[in-house]
């Protein structure tokens, strides 16, 4: 089986940046919205 | 505030992406040529799935918006389009991680992954026409108009492998290819991810509709 672990995590986190930061983001942007 | 529905939502999401979290981590096993990178696989097919639903909800709401000028369907257009666009980005992104080990390059102008490409690049395109014009109407109607050409590119994403064969594999080629710990994996990460993409899609629906009336009781407190 070939090392890809690296990969795999960085894919991963990529994910978790990219969805979670707008998640994060949409809720602030609606905590100050009011 | 929000209403009891959502917040139930919301905590059965994080529920369902815990869930899906633990089977990725632990329940699917690596594949046997292409080792942990393929575990990619589960959140690169759910966040394509949540792209879709995405942009079919904003393109759903820019065709109302067109037809019959309702402030709510330009509120949903913005939403879904938005949380269309960071699920693109999370495919665009995840996918060549992927392929870096697999096909030995970070990208290829394969059908699939540039019909994909154009695709987020119109719908970017729609975000910033928004923000760019300054007579909020022009702005509404050129951006549905904008979201209706882009969302032709989505049947040709989902047949670009089918069409054209290039080097994107298509699941459909190898039906029951699978152990079925990596089926039931794929089967939660999509239900999570769903949820999670219809979830964003209600929130920033809500948020829209609060800039539109910032004093309407109703819409404050959804």
């Amino acid at each position: 089986m070939p090392d890809t672990l690296a990969n795999a995590i960085a894919g991963h986190l990529a994910f978790a940046v990219i969805v979670g930061g707008y998640a994060f983001l949409l809720w602030w942007r609606m905590r100050h919205s009011v | 505030m929000l209403q009891r529905c959502t917040i139930w939502w919301a905590i059965g999401v994080s529920m369902a992406v815990t869930a899906s979290a633990y089977c990725i981590l632990f329940v699917a096993p690596p594949e046997a040529t292409q080792g942990y990178v393929q575990k990619i696989f589960y959140i690169h097919i759910s966040s394509a799935l949540s792209m879709y639903l995405g942009f079919l909800v904003g393109t759903f709401g820019a065709l109302v918006y067109l037809w019959r000028r309702h402030a709510w369907a330009d509120a949903l257009a913005v939403a879904g389009i938005e949380v269309g666009v960071v699920f693109c980005t999370a495919v665009l992104v995840t996918g060549p991680i992927w392929a870096r080990p697999v096909w030995g390059v970070w990208w290829t102008w394969d059908p699939r992954l540039t019909s994909t490409l154009f695709c987020w690049i119109i719908f970017v395109a729609y975000v910033f026409i928004r923000r760019a014009l300054t007579d909020p109407d022009r702005a509404r109607t050129a951006s549905a108009i904008l979201a209706i050409i882009g969302v032709f590119d989505i049947p040709i994403i989902h047949f670009a492998v089918q069409l054209w064969r290039g080097a994107h594999p298509s699941v459909r080629q190898t039906p029951h290819a699978m152990p079925r710990e990596m089926y039931m994996t794929l089967y939660i990460t999509m239900a999570a991810m769903i949820g999670l993409a219809m979830l964003l899609i209600r929130l920033r629906f809500l948020l829209e509709q609060r800039r539109q009336h910032p004093q309407h009781p109703a819409v404050a407190h959804a």
